[in-house]
């Protein structure tokens, strides 16, 4: 099998690399004269989180419609655990678990009932059903609304309820799309708990999100998608200029050290922090040390933007 | 930016399982279904307030049935009150059929369509459920709410057919050819709400089909019927036309003779036992044809088949004493008289008639057609027949059950629209339809 034009970014490589991801060679898909998906290629391991990141519009919605089983590519050929989406279509539905952008509810009925509902429509046993629903909803912390309809919950609490549903199943590979919109601070870091226990447990995970930042910490491997096309992005490299973050616990101290080593900097009015451009991790290196040497009480320095920021701000710059 | 590979075209698989149909499925649908769609009281205050008002009518009708239902024999002699079973039977079993092609639609014309714009659909089509199985659980679901509607009217119809005295197998008969118009319109339903995206459409279009099976039925081969009136020439056994002549003279000079004796007056017997009454001359009664305009409806009749109302009027139990003999013998029980009459139509014009025997009500006879077995009848009030051998042989109406083609034909139209909704439902997706979203 020749290697297919990959843009993954491989940062650590976690357990199980042999088991089957998600391969998509030269996927393309058109709606009428609007090419949705045209032309992606990549693959995505097991046992690790990956990023699937795009502007909107940038067809990320319609891969992930293909690669759940529902949509079918007019060319290319896309598997998912193994399994061709094509020729084994239920398999595919029976391994995959997938999680829309916009989750529906049924308006009466409870989340349990959701939940067990879901579970026999992948031929669980009334009794593991149950098991399983009660299971999940104590793991999202839904366990108060169980038996009360689904219309009540909040966004984020749907989006919960919706990646409950999602792995009823015990899915071998997870599609979510914009999972963590309308959470709060809190249900985020745990769907990062999710995502990354998940991964762990040599499931394949492809998450779409918006929120980069929320992806930053807990993505392996990136897809970057653009005009309905995977595309070739490097993260930026330690060597790229990017904007830094300081803040010090004496803001003159540190703004008189600047001005001093002849940095140039901005600060936002009423923010004791200041925002400088670095050329490369080396000078953050030696600012740190230069800052220590001259007792400034700096006690943050970070990138401004994540690497998944940079990195799709960067691609958006290219398409201008 | 990617290099173009291998341009092949994927061909669908044969192992998606679109058409599987198992019982696990299809209980998981129609269990989703059932407690999506029954909601709260509400629900429960219909049902009541359809049990209550059939209820009521069927107790209006049974205790209104001596004051207006009256039977008269095929003379026209008064008998006394009707039987009310029958009617009661019938009108009960028209109503619910009528009430359920209204309701029907509205639990399923949206089902497909709806779930789709509330993003329900798609990810029950993301689980191992089949498209068929989606389908079919909905129409299940559909039907057996419909059918609580049906089965809250049984105990009345049950009360009538036992003062009816009507078979219990064909009142049977009866109930499941409505249960399975009722399915083909869950079925047209379903077939609409996934043809269109828009709940307005998918209702509007399962209405008109609904109307155009209960009413277009009627109304085409009527309108139709003017196109079937032909000259056609009729085989008669009767008074030639120089001998009718005669006759009429000396009729039309008692009657002037005889002031009195206005023909709507005319009982019969007196008049034709008057000594200078102008006996018609039936001994020359002989064979001769003439032309006429006559509509040959047997060319239409066929239309109205697949109506639901003639389908279940036709599977509806024919009273003990079997299928009427003549028109009026059970015209307040409309089952048997909606029968009759395609009977009737299917049959067209008389094209062999006897009016030889028609005269002997001129002599002081009962004179009447047996509808069943086509001959003309003709009985003296004291029960005795005259000499009389009719030349006509008898014009047998057809007694074969016609309701098993009219079910078949809209059990093919419910399982069309079936078929339609399962291949709108399959997935992968090849095609979506104009402004719909998957997910």
């Amino acid at each position: 099998m020749d290697e297919p034009q990959t843009t993954t970014l491989d940062l650590e490589e976690p357990g199980a690399p042999d088991a089957p991801g998600i391969t998509a060679r030269d996927v393309r898909r058109s709606f009428g004269s609007v090419r949705a998906v045209d032309g992606m290629s990549f693959t995505v391991p097991a046992g690790s989180v990956t990023a699937l990141v795009g502007p909107n519009g940038s067809g990320k919605t319609t891969l992930l419609l293909i690669l759940a089983g529902l949509l079918q590519p007019d060319t290319g050929e896309v598997t998912v655990a193994g399994l061709d989406v094509l020729h084994d279509n239920e398999g595919v539905r029976r391994t995959v678990g997938w999680m829309p952008d916009i989750f529906g509810t049924w308006d009466s009925l409870t989340c349990r009932q959701i939940l067990t509902t879901f579970g026999r429509a992948h031929w669980m046993s009334p009794g593991a059903a149950r098991e399983r629903a009660a299971e999940l909803l104590d793991q999202m912390h839904l366990a108060e609304f169980a038996d009360r309809p689904a219309r009540v919950l909040s966004r984020g609490q749907k989006q919960r309820l919706g990646l409950a549903r999602v792995l009823v199943h015990d899915p071998q590979v997870l599609l979510l799309d914009e999972p963590a919109s309308g959470m709060d601070p809190r249900s985020r870091v745990e769907l990062r708990d999710t995502l990354r226990s998940l991964a762990e447990a040599g499931k394949t995970v492809l998450v779409s999100s918006h929120i980069l930042s929320d992806l930053e910490e807990v993505y392996n491997h990136a897809v970057f998608v653009s005009q309905g096309r995977t595309v070739d992005a490097e993260v930026q490299p330690e060597t790229a200029e990017r904007g830094w973050r300081l803040e010090a616990a004496d803001p003159v101290a540190l703004r008189v050290f600047l001005e001093r080593v002849d940095i140039p900097y901005t600060q936002n009015s009423g923010s004791p922090e200041v925002l400088v451009q670095l050329s490369s991790w080396d000078s953050a290196v030696q600012l740190v040390r230069a800052a220590v040497k001259a007792d400034v009480p700096l006690h943050t320095i970070a990138p401004v933007a994540g690497r998944l920021e940079e990195t799709y701000l960067a691609l958006n710059e290219e398409r201008v | 930016m990617s290099a173009t590979t291998t341009q092949k075209k994927p061909t669908r698989s044969t192992t998606m399982n679109t058409w599987r149909l198992s019982f696990h499925g299809l209980r998981t649908v129609v269990g989703l279904e059932l407690s999506q769609r029954i909601r709260s009281r509400r629900w429960l205050v219909a049902l009541v307030a359809w049990f209550v008002v059939i209820g009521a009518m069927t107790t209006l009708l049974v205790a209104s049935n001596s004051k207006w239902n009256d039977r008269y024999d095929m003379t026209g002699t008064y008998l006394g009150p009707a039987p009310a079973g029958p009617m009661v039977f019938g009108i009960i079993v028209l109503f619910i059929l009528g009430a359920g092609l209204v309701i029907a639609p509205a639990f399923t014309a949206t089902s497909i369509n709806g779930d789709r714009n509330q993003g329900t659909l798609a990810t029950l089509q993301a689980t191992a459920l089949s498209s068929a199985e989606i389908v079919a659980g909905k129409l299940v679901a559909a039907w057996c709410i419909a059918g609580a509607f049906m089965v809250a009217a049984l105990p009345f119809l049950v009360w009538s057919m036992v003062i009816g005295s009507i078979p219990v197998l064909r009142t049977l008969v009866c109930f499941a050819v409505v249960f399975a118009e009722i399915a083909v319109v869950c079925a047209v339903g379903l077939g609409f709400s996934a043809l269109f995206n828009r709940s307005a459409a998918s209702t509007v279009m399962t209405y008109v089909v609904v109307a155009a099976l209960s009413l277009l039925t009627l109304i085409v081969p009527a309108v139709a019927t003017v196109l079937t009136v032909r000259e056609t020439t009729i085989h008669a056994y009767g008074l030639p036309e120089h001998v009718q002549d005669e006759w009429d003279e000396a009729l039309f000079a008692w009657y002037e003779d005889h002031p009195d004796a206005f023909w709507y007056e005319w009982e019969g017997e007196e008049e034709a036992t008057a000594k200078d009454f102008p006996v018609p001359p039936v001994q020359k009664c002989t064979e001769y044809e003439y032309t006429s305009w006559e509509a040959h409806t047997e060319r239409v009749w066929w239309m109205v088949v697949p109506n639901p109302f003639v389908v279940v009027a036709d599977a509806a139990p024919v009273s003990s004493s079997g299928p009427p003999r003549y028109w009026g013998e059970e015209d307040t029980n409309p089952l048997a008289t909606i029968r009759l009459a395609v009977r009737e139509v299917a049959q067209g014009p008389e094209l062999v008639v006897d009016e030889c025997a028609w005269l002997y009500s001129y002599m002081g006879y009962d004179v009447w057609q047996d509808r069943t077995v086509g001959t003309t009848v003709i009985t003296a009030p004291d029960g005795s027949s005259p000499d009389y051998v009719s030349q006509v042989p008898p014009t047998e109406l057809s007694q074969a059950p016609v309701w098993p083609w009219g079910l078949g034909v809209n059990l093919l139209l419910g399982g069309l629209f079936f078929w339609v909704a399962v291949r709108r439902l399959r997935i992968p997706y090849r095609a979506l339809p104009k402004g719909t979203r998957v997910a």
